[in-house]
């Protein structure tokens, strides 16, 4: 059955048209990524008019094209520039920028391309096997299940916020209330809309998101004049990609290259986290795995190798959540699942089983974007060159204008350029006062998949304790407030002593949902999971409640 | 103290939405047949938010009397403000501009005069650069209003300027 779905994914993906457009995709990604200030999001939002017209398949693999080329792209910069083309190739500019000034720029593009490669295509096999598997799982989920999925996702997302904790939970309740505007689907009233006709539609997804995060970035970058009016030159312009020495060096570490895209697929999985921590959290591992640490930050392969393999196994880690469970995995799979409910497609638990070619169709696009990536880098590294020429006022100039044609392309309504503007204000001044986009963009996607689970919920019984007796809803509740009490734990960790029990008491906590579940595996699970607790917390007690100051010191030195 | 100031500014005028948001939903009347009203879900976006702004304006007036006399002294200056920000200022009110001729102009128009115009105000002011400016206007927004009139069918506003 597999194999059937793969094969009939390949024959609706290995089409001349499809394949064309994916091209075009990836060169797009690749070239947006590399430009420093715009990021993946922005890429995939803005090629999202463009597949209007397209079919879901040829829309889908397009954008795909666009994420996995904007996810590769992002090293361009950080290599070459030292200034990180995406945040979630932050990590690469640690020691490819060194890299790249100590005389072997090709080198570090090579280990670069190649470990997006190889990193992707680790996550592309998870993607495949792993996605069916949790979609069978999804099935056992009621509303009030998929009511508290969709609160874990908003408070992990706000939760990475860090010390602005609040302000990322009030993005998130923004991104709900603008999903509550308008007509309510099943009796007509009109909500939030205080009499104004043009609002009891309701705010399209497209205006909203293009506005939050394309236009209020792009208006960021004009901030400053003379940033805005400078080109970021970069001056070699015959660099070449040392692909074998590349594909050796990662050979010699593939202990590193798979540890990074477990991580990157495991961040992936988890609904509202992302490239940006990943590469952050594989790079600092593969330095404490690393047998020369000290060499890290001074253009070691290993720091290319880690940060650079896992942002792009993210992906398939993300997409597994979101195809499974129709729960985006991080901001740049919200706008996929933005995308494809444009294209009146609802990913669930069910969509795997109900439109298999479809499923399958994106995970091949995303195996097969990889090749087309791996082809075009060359390419897109001169195209890149050139457009470093050009100032950032000039690019973000025209990328507004498109912005209007693009949104007014949807619907055909001037209003949807009005909404793009007000939210386009609305996104700046969050940028400005650091409220972060990515809740408030997951609250927009979820909003209504929210609200339809509860009122399902409180249809089928009005008591609100079921939320807490079933086992998947308790699982979730609790998790989302361990990942909301998380930013604290962080903060405290290796200074304070109740830090020491957040790790055994969650999983005590999470062992009581699992034992509640049917079968024998997940209450073997929930069993392991509490001895553990019991375990850890019994070794902390022998060491008399000791602080490692060494947490402490990283911590210091992260704030720092 | 002057982000502090921000964030109580802020706090505040969430409470206040959040207040008439909630008071909104008096006005959502019971349909009948349905079982949950359509004001369940508002009414919960709206405790809830109204509930998070309390939090955030307590957290900020704790910090603002945390801060030292020396950064409370610190004043908003709008002057500073509106040089701080005249390129974002600039470039909203002229995409709003851009907005309200679209009626005359039309896409392809106004959507040129858009771009050179803001290319202009945000760029240098010297002749070259003006045209390069009209160059970069006219070949970006007629290639984006030909890919999009020919290419994918899209009638994109005409304006009353040009012929039909």
């Amino acid at each position: 059955m597999l194999f059937e779905n793969i094969a009939g994914a390949f024959d609706a993906v290995f089409q001349l048209k499809n394949m064309s457009l994916m091209t075009l995709g990836v060169t797009a990604g690749l070239i947006a990524g590399a430009i420093p200030g715009f990021t993946i999001t922005m890429a995939v939002v803005l090629t999202l008019p463009f597949t209007f017209g397209m079919s879901s398949t040829e829309g889908i693999s397009t954008m795909i094209g666009v994420f996995v080329g904007g996810l590769s792209g992002g090293l361009m910069s950080s290599v070459l520039t030292g200034i990180p083309g995406t945040p979630s190739s932050v990590a690469t500019t640690f020691d490819g920028y060194p890299m790249t000034r100590a005389g072997r720029p090709g080198l570090a593009l090579g280990l670069g391309v190649w470990s997006s490669f190889f990193g992707g295509l680790i996550s592309a096999v998870f993607l495949m096997l792993l996605a069916p598997s949790l979609a069978k799982i999804g099935l056992e989920f009621g509303p009030w299940d998929y009511f508290a999925l969709v609160l874990f996702a908003l408070t992990i997302t706000a939760s990475l916020a860090g010390d602005n904790l609040v302000k990322g939970v009030i993005a998130g309740g923004l991104g709900l209330l603008v999903t509550a505007i308008g007509e309510d689907e099943i009796s007509g009233v009109a909500r939030f809309t205080f009499g104004f006709e043009p609002l009891r539609q309701g705010f399209d997804f497209l205006p909203v998101l293009v506005g939050l995060f394309a236009f209020s970035q792009l208006l960021s970058d004009l901030r400053d004049s003379e940033k805005a009016q400078k080109p970021m030159v970069v001056s070699d312009k015959r660099i070449a990609i040392e692909h074998l020495a590349a594909i050796k060096a990662i050979v010699k570490n593939w202990t590193t290259l798979a540890r990074s895209s477990l991580i990157g697929i495991f961040v992936g999985i988890l609904p509202g986290a992302g490239g940006t921590i990943a590469n952050i959290l594989a790079y600092d591992q593969a330095k404490k795995a690393s047998k020369t640490p000290d060499k890290f930050g001074t253009g070691t392969p290993e720091g290319i190798i880690a940060p650079e393999s896992s942002n792009n196994a993210v992906e398939g880690g993300a997409l597994i959540t979101m195809m499974a469970l129709g729960i985006p995995g991080d901001i740049v799979t919200a706008v996929m699942l933005g995308a494809l409910l444009i294209h009146n497609i609802a990913p669930s638990p069910t969509f795997i089983s109900t439109n298999p070619v479809l499923a399958y169709s994106i995970m091949v696009s995303f195996f097969l974007a990889l090749f087309i990536m791996l082809g075009l880098q060359a390419i897109c590294l001169r195209i890149f060159v050139t457009i470093t020429r050009v100032p950032m006022y000039r690019l973000a100039t025209v990328i507004l204008a498109y912005c209007a044609i693009g949104i007014f392309a949807l619907n055909n309504i001037v209003f949807d350029l009005w909404v793009l503007l007000g939210f386009g204000v609305l996104g700046y001044a969050m940028r400005r006062y650091g409220f972060p986009l990515a809740p408030m963009i997951l609250g927009v996607v979820l909003g209504d998949n929210a609200e339809i689970n509860l009122i399902r919920a409180l249809a089928t019984d009005s008591d609100l304790t079921i939320f807490f007796t079933r086992p998947w809803s308790l699982f979730f509740l609790m998790i989302a407030a361990f990942s909301t009490a998380f930013p604290w734990f962080q903060k405290h960790r290796g200074r304070k002593k109740w830090t020491l029990f957040f790790a055994p008491v969650l999983m005590m906590c999470l062992a009581l949902p699992l034992s509640m579940m049917e079968g024998i595996f997940r209450p073997s699970v929930a069993a392991a999971l509490f001895l553990t607790g019991v375990f850890l917390l019994y070794r902390r007690h022998r060491s008399g409640w000791a602080l490692d100051p060494n947490l402490a010191a990283n911590q210091q030195l992260r704030e720092g | 103290m002057r982000q502090l100031n921000h964030n109580i500014v802020i706090a505040l005028v969430l409470l206040v939405a959040c207040g008439v948001l909630f008071a909104e939903t008096f006005e959502y009347k019971l349909v009948p047949g349905a079982i949950i009203g359509s004001k369940i879900w508002p009414r919960i976006v709206s405790i809830f938010l109204g509930g998070l702004s309390a939090i955030y304006l307590a957290q900020s007036i704790r910090a603002a009397r945390e801060a030292g006399p020396g950064e409370a002294a610190a004043p908003f200056d709008i002057k500073a403000w509106l040089a701080e920000n005249r390129n974002v200022i600039g470039c909203y009110f002229l995409y709003a501009l851009f907005l309200i001729s679209l009626k005359w102009l039309g896409m392809l128009l106004g959507g040129m005069l858009f771009v050179f115009v803001t290319l202009s105000f945000l760029g240098q002011n010297n002749a070259r650069s003006h045209m390069i400016n009209l160059a970069v206007a006219v070949v970006t927004i007629g290639c984006m209003w030909s890919i999009f009139t020919f290419g994918l069918g899209v009638i994109l506003p005409q304006g009353e300027i040009l012929p039909r």
